[in-house]
């Protein structure tokens, strides 16, 4: 081949000479190709789709549950019978392995070479929207990267809108609840992380809370937490907001108790039984925002969760207690509930026009209603979220009235409370 | 004072660990004139070994530091030594490099194909336990000492008092020191000195066990590119020592470990110092070193007074074909290529489009490595980092200016040819492995404290490209277009390597990689060279980075990191760094190996197979600097042209070697050659062919 490619321009030339006129030529076969493909992925009695997450690798403990999730409710629709005869199966399940270069290509392989109807329970810090978008393909996951807004086709479990500002809001509230004066916000400078701090300590500040300490550039995924906690005890802070993951947030706790730090901690990350289990003591009193109903709430008001307990039970037990799985059980709802609305002449387009036609979605009871008329855009007031609270070897619900587990904020995300609207669970 | 003693304490624990390290390269490269890139890999599967052995296993974890650290790290390092390092001759500085970064690369993926990817989180510390406060220092408050400081502490000071009595107040420690200075002499004085250095390699795996098995706890999950980044902060502290001075290297390891933690209690929290310097301290030192201290300009000039009994590097194979088969080639080669460029036009599903697509960006970033290595003869661990250069610049004049993404590429590969060229003139002085140090090391640098900021990359995701800053249907779903761009820019790029190849830069560097010397002698000058082919090379990674951005749609710091590098130099060096369709090869060969992957079940590893695959591949570099598919290549082609075409008086198959090329003379063996041990085989004469060709083992 060295040979040839010495032998000078010409030959480059021709072909690409030739390419060009093979490109002009191709142009009308190819689109009278496709207009003649079936829908893909589906056939007479399955609904095959996919999804392409980070179930390996070192931040793989955010998202590794989300698939579970998705397959835990497609397997109890199927033992139901599917959904027009149809099964649903995860058929294929790609894996980043914690490799950002790779979701391009997995997605290509989704879509192009597995032919996956949809793409349902995408969860990772590297999703890159543009070829789903590209191709009209029904996308539905885990939004930590900002990037689902906009496009009719992605769906965000809780609305494709990431309201940063509304963990300021959480923040404020906690910080009025629980009489802290000083708050400290430590983040790592990626996408869902540092964006959430910084955002917060504005509304924060804006708030009048004392904004002590803010570091929103630690080392990820980190090795010791003992710099930014004693700096934080030394101006007095005693409330943390962690905007780190899992294995951050248990390196700053560890930290914490070394040095005899007084202070409450708000984490976004590690509300799961099995986390809490391993580190019962470093996470003692640690609260959390969640966007469901919490586990512990009372089935008999919420028959969602009693639904989804039961389930995941039964077919990933692993995962019961899981904030991602319930996330991606959240994003099967949708899908199955999309499919069901479209009923048989079942294709992409149609899932999609169908599922953006949904005003109220609460996945079953498990949700505050999100309307897709508008979800991809804006997020709209009020904002509700539930408080948690680790208590012995426990979750507990914090700030609730009565058996309504949300907590409501209004347009002005001022830390003032208003009332849920219709059609949230437990209302 | 209590603040400080707070800041500064728990600074000592990661300083210990730097010093294992650093006194583990040491050690190394003064016992057997390799430093070991791999270091960082050792202590990774010692490391990952223990903790899967106590999470999967079961085992208690006394029992799982025995066999992770007291027995698999001495073998592992045995193992490298016996297999790889002491069969490339001590003149051969390059191929050690490389196949200490082939393992690098090669030996984490290893463990994720051979247990399954598995995220390894709460190691366990040995002798303390990581959650208990055992008592305050001076019993202040502000300074706890825990589990993971006291077992810290405590194995490094063993380890390293250990280490001095067996240096110095030892029969084997006397004979390392001894090999230290030559080894040929040593040998002469009836000493086996290839058992002290297995001995050396053993002890310095042992090192390597324990810094990993010592960090892991610190780690929130258990990562080999932690350990990587670490091994540069134990490089800094060696080179102050000149990778021969054990007490320096451990004691600027503890102070730089103390002086991090000391900063990060200080400098201001969101300030340029904390995020974009802080980060980047310990690349700083290193840098430094590499400027500051003579001896690391000179590291790589032999101490040993029987050095030159050394072999020469291995000749470059080289095929002669008759006539008839060369046209059957070129032919072929014309068809396959006709057939490629039609079929990506016309009938290629999207999936397999997109591969080519990727592997045609690749290709023009690998091709700057056929410039800097290939021609130039310098190795550089920076070229995914002078890509990312280019993105961003294209990408920011884009977003700011609205500058077409084709005209933003050519000011990126600008802007990419002056990083480069700064780099060039930073390390003048520098060549072999304090170049490879020194562009490590920039790597780094831009990768944690430059491409992150947001004035780089705006958002945490990077910049997202959109269709209207270059239009032609470049982003269309179908990759047609992006397909001709791409054909294009890798025509224009290759053609004008070959034309440099062909011109007086390239008969320049081709006279330096010969003798720098007799070079500088007939008024060539090798800075000027340098800078000349740094330039080049960078503008050409800068013009592949934006091509790979464009084709990806977006502009993401991470896929510019510094560990992309080492991996474009492992696949590169595998194919053939010395041609330009070694560089084409490698990036189609590397996104189609990483489809094909795709199909296998993931409990093969994905991609890390694929890495596996290149990595071994690379290994064969002391033996095959040319590639080993490049060397596969011409051989086969060899045998099928003394098959097919080549006829003796005959008319029969000739057997002799090279095709119609006459046999030479039988090469001279190790009898005849003073100096080389039996089982060398001496460098074939010109024109011998590929299967004349030098051939290892080498025992040293």
């Amino acid at each position: 081949m060295k040979s040839i490619i010495r032998r000078g321009a010409l030959p480059v030339a021709l072909a690409i000479s030739m390419a060009v006129v093979a490109a002009a030529c191709s142009t009308s076969s190819t689109s009278s190709a496709s207009s003649a493909s079936s829908v893909p992925g589906v056939t007479a009695t399955a609904i095959n789709v996919g999804a392409v997450s980070t179930l390996s690798g070192p931040i793989a403990a955010n998202f590794e549950a989300m698939v579970p999730g998705v397959e835990a409710y497609f397997d109890t629709v199927n033992a139901q019978g599917g959904v027009d005869g149809r099964k649903i199966n995860m058929a294929y399940s790609l894996n980043t392995g914690g490799n950002p270069t790779d979701f391009g290509s997995l997605t290509e392989t989704l879509i192009n070479q597995d032919h996956a109807f949809a793409a349902v329970g995408i969860a990772t810090a590297f999703f890159k929207p543009t070829y789903y978008v590209q191709t009209d393909t029904p996308t539905y996951g885990f939004n930590v990267t900002g990037t689902w807004t906009k496009h009719p086709n992605l769906f965000a479990s809780g609305g494709s809108v990431l309201y940063y500002t509304s963990l300021g809001t959480y923040a404020a509230y906690l910080a009025k609840q629980t009489g802290a004066t000083k708050v400290g916000l430590l983040a790592y400078n990626v996408a869902g992380s540092g964006p959430a701090c910084k955002a917060a300590a504005s509304i924060l500040r804006r708030d009048g809370d004392d904004v002590a300490y803010t570091d929103l550039n630690v080392e990820y995924p980190g090795t010791t937490s003992a710099s930014d906690v004693q700096r934080m005890q030394q101006v007095g802070v005693n409330l943390i907001v962690s905007c780190m993951t899992v294995t951050g947030n248990i390196t700053m706790a560890r930290a914490i108790q070394q040095y005899g730090m007084k202070t409450q901690q708000l984490w976004l990350n590690g509300n799961t039984q099995s986390v809490l289990d391993k580190y019962t003591t470093l996470m003692k009193n640690v609260y959390f925002i969640e966007t469901h109903v919490p586990f512990g709430a009372p089935t008999k008001y919420y028959p969602g969760l009693a639904q989804y307990l039961t389930s995941m039970e039964k077919y990933e037990p692993q995962y019961v207690y899981d904030q991602t799985a319930m996330l991606g059980w959240q994003a099967a709802v949708l899908f199955v509930d999309g499919v069901k609305a479209v009923g048989s002449n079942l294709t992409q387009q149609a899932l999609i026009d169908a599922t953006n036609k949904m005003t109220d979605f609460t996945a079953n009871g498990l949700i505050a209603p999100v309307d897709w008329t508008t979800g991809h855009t804006t997020a709209k007031p009020p904002y509700c979220s539930v408080f948690i609270q680790v208590e012995g070897k426990s979750f507990v619900t914090r700030f609730a009235q009565g058996h309504q587990v949300f907590v409501c904020f209004g347009g002005t995300l001022k830390p003032v409370t208003v009332a849920p609207k219709a059609g949230t669970p437990g209302v | 004072m209590a603040n400080f003693l707070g800041y500064a304490v728990p600074g000592i624990p990661y300083g210990c660990t730097y010093a294992l390290f650093a006194v583990g390269l040491v050690l190394t490269y003064q016992a057997t004139g390799v430093f070991n890139f791999a270091f960082a890999a050792q202590a990774y599967v010692s490391a990952y070994l223990f903790m899967y052995f106590t999470q999967n296993g079961d085992l208690p974890t006394w029992a799982a530091f025995i066999v992770s650290v007291v027995v698999i790290a001495p073998l592992l390092g045995w193992l490298l030594d016996y297999f790889l390092f002491r069969r490339i001759p001590n003149t051969q500085v390059m191929a050690k490099v490389v196949t200490g970064i082939s393992l690098l690369v090669g030996i984490p993926s290893l463990l994720t194909v051979a247990f399954g990817s598995q995220n390894l989180t709460d190691a366990p510390s040995i002798l303390f336990s990581p959650n208990v406060v055992y008592f305050h220092l001076f019993g202040l408050e502000q300074v706890p000492i825990d589990g993971i400081f006291l077992s810290t502490v405590v194995v490094t000071v063993v380890a390293l008092v250990a280490l001095v009595i067996l240096i110095r107040f030892t029969s084997l420690g006397l004979k390392m020191r001894a090999a230290v200075e030559s080894r040929r002499l040593v040998q002469l004085d009836g000493v086996n000195a290839t058992k002290v250095v297995g001995s050396a390699w053993m002890i310095a795996g042992l090192f390597a066990g324990l810094a990993g098995v010592l960090l892991a706890p610190q780690f929130a999950v258990l990562q080999s590119q932690n350990y990587i980044t670490l091994m540069v902060t134990a490089i800094a502290a060696a080179a102050w020592g000149v990778l021969r001075s054990m007490p320096i290297a451990a004691g600027v390891a503890v102070v730089l470990g103390i002086v991090e933690l000391i900063a990060q209690g200080y400098l201001p929290t969101g300030g340029f110092l904390y995020d974009a310097v802080l980060p980047v301290l310990p690349m700083i030192v290193l840098v430094a070193a590499l400027l500051l201290m003579p001896g690391m300009r000179t590291i790589e000039h032999a101490r040993d007074p029987l050095a030159s009994v050394d072999p020469p590097t291995p000749p470059i194979s080289s095929t002669l074909r008759s006539p008839t088969m060369d046209r059957i080639i070129k032919t072929g080669w014309w068809a396959l290529l006709a057939v490629f460029v039609i079929s990506m036009l016309s009938w290629v599903p999207r999936t397999w489009e997109n591969v080519f697509n990727q592997g045609i960006a690749f290709s023009v970033i690998f091709l700057s490595i056929t410039l800097i290595t290939g021609m130039g003869g310098q190795l550089s661990l920076a070229q995914a980092t002078l890509a990312g250069v280019g993105a961003f610049t294209a990408g920011q004049l884009a977003l700011h200016l609205g500058l077409n993404l084709l005209v933003g590429g050519i000011v990126g590969a600008a802007a990419a040819a002056v990083v480069a060229v700064l780099l060039a003139l930073l390390s003048l002085r520098l060549k072999g492995l304090g170049l490879a140090l020194m562009t490590l090391a920039a790597g780094l640098v831009f990768t944690l404290a430059v491409f992150p900021r947001p004035s780089v990359s705006e958002t945490t995701n990077g910049i997202a490209l959109q269709s209207k800053w270059i239009g032609l249907g470049i982003f269309n779903p179908n990759g047609r277009a992006f397909f001709i761009l791409g054909m294009i820019v890798l025509t224009v790029v290759t053609l004008g390597i070959i034309q440099v190849r062909k011109g007086t830069v390239g008969s320049y560097l081709t006279a330096l990689r010969g003798s720098e010397t007799a070079a500088s002698g007939i008024g060539i000058n090798p800075s000027r060279q340098r800078v000349m082919i740094f330039a080049l090379s960078g503008a050409v990674a800068g013009i592949g980075g934006t091509l790979y951005s464009i084709q990806q749609t977006h502009v993401t710091p991470n896929v510019f990191g510094y560990q992309f590098s080492l991996v474009f130099v492992v696949v590169v060096v595998t194919t053939g760094v010395s041609t330009v369709e070694g560089a084409i090869q490698a990036g189609i060969g590397l996104t189609l190996f990483e489809q094909i992957v795709t199909y296998l079940p993931g409990r093969f590893g994905g991609n890390s197979l694929v890495f596996v695959f290149f990595a071994f591949g690379a290994l064969t570099y002391a033996s095959h600097p040319e590639g080993v598919l490049e060397f596969q290549r011409r051989r086969w082609t060899g045998r099928f042209d003394r098959l097919l075409f080549t006829k003796d008086d005959l008319g029969n198959p000739s057997a002799g070697s090279g095709g119609g090329v006459p046999t030479p003379p039988a090469p001279p063996t190790a009898a005849t050659l003073p100096g080389v041990a039996p089982g060398v085989v001496a460098p074939a004469a010109p024109g011998a062919g590929a299967e004349n060709r030098f051939e290892l083992p080498y025992h040293g």
